[in-house]
């Protein structure tokens, strides 16, 4: 409950320090955004069947709207949110994927094999994230605009247009990023059965 | 799409690429995923030179990406539904946690909406449960203000089989409730997966849950999710109804989220949360998605009695839509173990239609008792009592002997025990034999709670000072003086005072005496109408009408600067209660608004208005109006024009007011309703929307009702419901949305028990004005309640109401015709004869009686009669009779008049008008001009719902005679959930087209509702010819008799008699 303390105006402060280049500012920031997805998420899941991506981005969009002062909503500040909040909610589903991981040790988590046509189907298969989370961090090392993309568009269901805008991209772009992102992390996935 | 063997590690590792390479890769692969596959090979061939590591590495990739698609494409959050378990494990109290007096004892439920607690309660020693709110739903002010009326009702209920609701908090941000602890099971864990309850048990848990049902009713709640979760049996056998009140919340959650035409219910699940299950005690009615009322509930007792009886819900499926359509249009299998008695009543509450049903939980609960004790021996009930209460002895500890030790407690609890005592020792019996039954044995206490109760009631009760009473109460009502101007300018004349208004009328807290009242007064004082209101004559007001306070505001020059007074006096003594003054800080006449507003939100303060609900209302008055003193002025003046009918004077000034402030919101607003007035429809649409798009800056009252007004004027009438609504929550003083609301209810979507809720309220906030009581009067008539619609017009008169005015008049016919009361009709009659006629009544009723001729020659009087006085809606009144004798075949004159409608003329009845010439042309066989009009209509009017309800009456009419059934149903279909609205037309077309289609009982069912229900029409030809429908779909010569007795003066050459002679003579 720490966070609902924090008036929403210090908030957009340390957005607009952090992005005037104060990097330090993301150490105080991250755990505020952290714990505010946490109890979006709470609400989300309590509400909604988990399936759809777009009630991620309307998780997110709320945490916003609760965090940042309403009345210098600058566009800005606005982006730089989403693109915190996009690294955050990746952090805090790893936690979860690793915290269940540890709970299923023994048994055998699920990772997706080439044989298996249909595990491609994200509908059928379950990705075992936290093979993900380390893809992303080579991914990180060779392409790290990729792993923006993705954390936009896997971890925060942001949609092509809403990812381009969050980073100043065109919508084609970001389209190119994300297929080849995919390839690569799905290569990555499988080669490791 | 094959996936190539080992495909994956054909790529090269990107380790080994340098720095370069990849940026190769990637531009590659980017411009390669948008060529088709046929260009391929050259293209990379082309790109990549000789580097084969990129070559290959970009076909590696681009393979798969032709194949992994939708990787990933689901969403991270899908993989972990865990998520929700985990973290609700935060958060949650520990036990010996105090919240306020309350120690927390244990975690004994949790549901969707948060976390129950068993408690206990330091001060009064007492064991109570505790519900604590999700934190998200607590934080939200606008949900929290919304559900407070609501829940105040819910807590209000006062009966020993409604769970009892103690208090409300908060701690932290999380709102809790405090509410009666129930030691016991609930119902869901006595029946269902076979588990059947004895008959007399189960009538007697059907006893006590109608009562409890019954108490709510008559405080005006519709519980609407009654089922076996929401009753607990205790262990002294009471039954306690749970969760009053909520799913009408529910309901309530967001209204413009979920718009009153869809199917509100099933989504509302989704969104709170709850279980999917409880479909199978949703009612027809709400499964559609329809209007619900008391009837749902005694739908909902009908399914738990069935439960109970037969180990099963009567409506079950696979899925929920399959649920869902057979609650909508299956028969229950019927229960032949059971006493027969029984059966009848639970299959009397399983009527598809709620017309069907008990019409009350009364009688439900009437033939529910004479029931049981018919089968109740008396003896065995002492035998049972003392088995319960040797089992009981165990079950006491620490608690509840301090509990039974507290006097005040116990003899509240005894008053209860007599208040039930008839029916007690079954209901006993109810609990041991829970007890005694494997299948819930060994359960856990189980708790349930009204979610929400009360939430937010905090907020409205912080005075002040907490010390000396308010002087006021949200009960009185205010008199505003004219604002005294001694600068001796101009400007300020007349503009401060309608400012004063507008900054008072913010507040939920204060309500303005209203003008029409006003007027009245000074009628009885002798004064003249319109006379100024001084101090003086205020004070005589308030005496005569017995208010407690008036307001005076003067406006000074002190010297480079202006002071604004407001006063606020007692209303008997005269004594100043209260007095703000604030000054302006320089000679800028701008600034006058802004130490207006300060003053009012000052004077609101000190008369008792709770802090919070200022915070939230107060704006400066230029944000509510204009910043121009001129504007202003303009805009008071256009007010006073409309107050005199001066359609013209209110156009200009209003244009007036935009021009000089385009940002002036209620300027366009008054504009709009100028335009309208001045029969200028796209005019007033346009100005509509200029208010619209001004509303976000506007504090809650002006944007609601400007966001009301412009959906009214755009027919997106679901919309303007859900506007009018939340106003009416917020400022449940202001007589706007629930005069506005009784109309739309009424005359567009056909609810007249909302309509009838609507215009009480309006009638009691405001008794001087006419036309709120003639919407009660309708709306009684509507709903069959002859006797309340005779007393509501008495009360009419007693309130000043002119008699004479032709509603009236008419109202009082129709009862009489309905209820055959021949003295009434002599007495109608003989003011006809010295009056002149002033409605068709009976010219309608001379057409209702078959009888044409003479119906026309009563109309053609009538007609004579009012065009004399006013020749402003001749269209109007031919047209009524044009219908009525379309509806039995007469056509002639109907085709005659039948000409090109006005379309232009933007009032919702002449759109219904346009859509009724439609239906007259099609009734007579001219479908193509019929449809011309529809598609008139279409083309005019918006494309909304209930612009498509009311063009799908004229296309079922036009299926119908072209012999097309099933589309007629369709459209039908179309009309719904208001085809209430059009009156008998819904269910005459449907009984016909079923005959149509050969489905006689349900043919037979839809004119069976029209003869239930003459009150929605009284004197309409489609009555009668409902009687013969009913023949028709019966093929009962007893029934052609009755419809020969009604038509028995009729005219001879009738289509319809001499049809129905032929079938007669045939059967």
């Amino acid at each position: 409950m720490a966070s609902s303390d924090l008036p929403g105006e210090s908030v957009t402060r340390m957005l607009r320090e952090w992005s005037d280049g104060d990097l330090e500012v993301l150490d105080q920031l991250l755990p505020i955004v952290h714990a505010e997805l946490h109890r979006q998420a709470h609400a989300y899941i309590r509400r909604e069947r988990p399936g759809h991506t777009l009630q991620t981005t309307a998780l997110i969009n709320e945490a916003f709207i609760k965090l940042i002062d309403q009345k210098t909503p600058d566009l800005e500040s606005r982006t730089h949110f989403f693109a915190i909040a996009a690294n955050a909610m990746r952090q805090v589903l790893i936690d979860y994927a690793r915290a269940k991981n540890r709970k299923k040790r023994g048994g055998n988590p699920i990772k997706l094999t080439l044989d298996e046509k249909t595990a491609v189907d994200a509908g059928k298969s379950s990705i075992d994230l936290f093979a993900l989370d380390e893809a992303l961090q080579r991914l990180e090392e060779i392409y790290p605009q990729q792993v923006k993309v993705v954390e936009l568009r896997y971890f925060s269901g942001m949609t092509l247009e809403e990812t381009a805008e969050v980073m100043g991209l065109s919508r084609s772009t970001v389209a190119r990023e994300w297929s080849m992102a995919k390839a690569w992390l799905y290569r990555e996935l499988t080669r490791r059965t | 799409m094959e996936y190539g063997k080992g495909l994956a590690v054909q790529g090269t590792d990107e380790a080994d690429m340098n720095e370069d390479q990849r940026k190769q890769v990637r531009q590659i692969f980017g411009r390669a995923s948008e060529l088709e596959s046929a260009d391929l090979d050259g293209f990379l061939r082309s790109e990549c030179g000789d580097d084969k590591e990129v070559l290959s590495e970009v076909r590696s990739l681009l393979h798969i990406a032709d194949n992994a698609n939708s990787f990933l494409e689901g969403g991270a959050i899908c993989e972990i539904p865990e998520i929700a378990e985990e973290i609700l494990a935060a958060g949650k109290l520990n036990e010996g946690e105090m919240l306020g007096h309350f120690r927390i004892l244990k975690l004994i439920g949790r549901g969707g909406m948060g976390e129950i607690y068993l408690a206990k309660d330091t001060k009064l020693n007492r064991k109570v449960a505790i519900k604590l709110l999700r934190e998200d739903l607590s934080r939200d002010p606008e949900k929290t203000n919304r559900f407070l009326q609501e829940m105040q009702a819910a807590s209000s209920l006062n009966h020993p089989n409604i769970l009892t609701v103690y208090e409300s908090g908060q701690t932290g941000e999380r709102r809790f409730i405090v509410t009666e602890f129930v030691d016991g099971n609930t119902l869901r864990e006595l029946v269902g997966k076979e588990n059947t309850i004895p008959e007399p048990e189960a009538l007697e848990i059907g006893i006590q849950l109608s009562e409890a049902l019954a108490a709510a009713h008559r405080a005006g709640i519709v519980h609407r999710d009654v089922k076996p979760e929401n009753v607990m049996i205790r262990e002294d056998g009471y039954i306690k109804v749970l969760d009053f009140g909520l799913a009408k919340l529910r309901k309530g959650i967001d209204p413009s989220f979920f718009s009153l035409g869809d199917k509100t219910l099933p989504l509302v699940d989704t969104v709170s949360g709850m279980l999917l299950g409880t479909v199978a005690y949703m009612s027809p009615e709400q499964a559609k998605g329809e209007d619900t009322d008391e009837r749902t509930d005694i739908w909902s007792v009908g399914v738990v009695l069935y439960e109970m009886l037969a180990g099963k819900v009567p409506f079950e499926g696979p899925s929920v839509a399959h649920r869902m359509m057979a609650i909508i249009d299956r028969e229950p299998d019927e229960l032949v173990d059971v006493n027969e008695g029984v059966w009848n009543i639970v299959h009397r509450t399983l009527a598809k239609d709620p017309a069907d049903r008990y019409q009350s939980v009364e009688d439900l609960l009437f033939d529910l008792k004479s029931l049981a004790q018919e089968l109740e021996p008396r003896p065995q009930v002492q035998r049972l009592t003392r088995s319960i209460s040797r089992m009981n002895i165990d079950t006491g500890d620490e608690l509840e002997k301090a509990e039974s030790t507290d006097g005040g407690l116990r003899n509240t609890g005894r008053d209860r025990q007599q208040a039930v005592s008839t029916h007690l020792s079954t209901a006993q019996r109810v609990y041991a034999y829970a007890q005694n039954n494997r299948a819930f044995a060994g359960l856990a206490l189980l708790i349930i709670v009204p979610l929400l109760a009360v939430a937010g009631y905090y907020s409205y009760n912080y005075y002040v000072s907490s010390t000396t009473p308010p002087p006021l109460t949200d009960k009185d009502e205010i008199l505003l003086t004219e604002f005294e101007n001694t600068t001796g300018e101009e400007i300020l004349d007349g503009t401060m005072k309608s400012a004063l208004t507008i900054a008072l009328n913010q507040s939920p807290f204060l309500k303005i005496y209203p003008n029409a009242e006003i007027e009245k007064t000074l009628k009885l004082m002798k004064r003249e109408p319109g006379e100024p209101i001084t101090k003086e004559v205020a004070a005589e007001i308030c005496k005569r009408r017995n208010l407690k306070a008036y307001v005076a505001g003067t406006i000074s020059r002190i010297g480079e600067a202006y002071l604004v007074d407001l006063s606020a006096m007692n209303g008997q003594t005269g004594e100043v209660i209260a007095a703000a003054q604030v000054p302006t800080t320089s000679q800028q006449q701008d600034e006058i608004l802004d130490a207006l507003s300060e003053a009012a939100s000052d004077l609101r303060a000190k008369l008792g208005e709770s802090l919070a609900t200022i915070k939230r209302t107060d704006r400066p008055l230029e944000e509510v109006t204009t910043s121009s003193l001129e504007a202003l002025r303009a805009y008071s003046d256009g007010v006073e024009a409309q107050s005199r009918n001066d359609a013209h004077g209110m156009m200009e000034n209003a244009e007036r007011a935009v021009k000089m402030d385009p940002g002036f919101a209620m300027g366009w607003k008054l504009l709009s309703t100028a335009y309208r007035r001045n029969r200028m429809r796209r005019e007033s649409i346009e100005a509509a929307s200029k208010a619209f798009e001004l509303r976000d800056r506007l504090p809650d009252r002006e944007r609601l009702s400007i966001s009301a007004f412009h959906y009214g004027v755009t027919f997106e009438t679901e919309k303007e419901v859900s506007a009018y609504e939340e106003l009416r929550a917020k400022y449940p003083r202001d007589v706007e949305a629930v005069a506005g609301l009784a109309y739309i209810y009424q005359w567009q979507l056909g609810q007249f028990r909302k309509a009838l809720k609507a215009a009480e309220e309006a009638v009691r906030l405001d008794p001087s004005v006419s036309q709120y009581h003639i919407r009660v009067v309708d709306n009684y008539i509507a709903l069959g309640r002859y006797e309340e619609a005779k007393r509501a017009i008495e009360f009419a008169a007693e309130n000043g109401a002119n008699m004479n005015f032709w509603v009236y008049r008419r109202q009082r016919f129709d009862i009489a015709v309905i209820q055959d009361d021949e003295d009434e009709l002599k007495r109608q009659n003989a003011l006809f004869e010295q009056k002149g006629p002033n409605h068709p009544g009976f010219g309608e009723l001379a057409l209702f009686k078959g009888k044409y001729d003479e119906g026309k020659r009563l109309y053609d009087n009538y007609v004579a009669a009012t065009m004399k006085h006013s020749k402003s809606d001749r269209g109007t009144v031919i047209g009524f009779f044009d219908l009525h004798s379309a509806m039995i075949r007469m056509c002639d004159e109907a085709r005659k008049h039948a000409v090109k409608p006005e379309v232009e003329f933007p009032h919702f009845g002449t759109m219904k008008i346009t859509a009724a010439t439609a239906v007259v042309l099609a009734m007579c066989g001219d479908a193509e001009r019929s449809r011309e009009i529809i598609s008139s209509i279409r083309d005019e009017y918006p494309d909304t719902k209930i612009v498509s309800v009311e063009v799908s009456w004229p296309e079922a009419v036009l299926a119908l005679e072209e012999n097309r059934p099933r589309d007629a149903l369709v459209h039908l279909e179309g009309m719904t959930p208001y085809h209430r609205a059009f009156n008998f037309w819904y269910f005459t077309l449907k009984g016909r087209a079923y005959l149509a289609l050969g489905e006689h009982d349900a043919a037979r069912r839809e004119f069976q509702t029209i003869l239930d229900n003459q009150g929605l029409w009284p004197v309409s030809p489609l009555y009668p010819l409902a009687q013969l429908g009913k023949a028709r779909a019966m093929k009962s010569k007893k029934e052609y008799e009755s419809f020969f007795e009604m038509w028995k003066d009729a005219d001879e050459d009738l289509p319809d008699l001499i049809a129905a002679r032929k079938e007669y003579a045939e059967l």
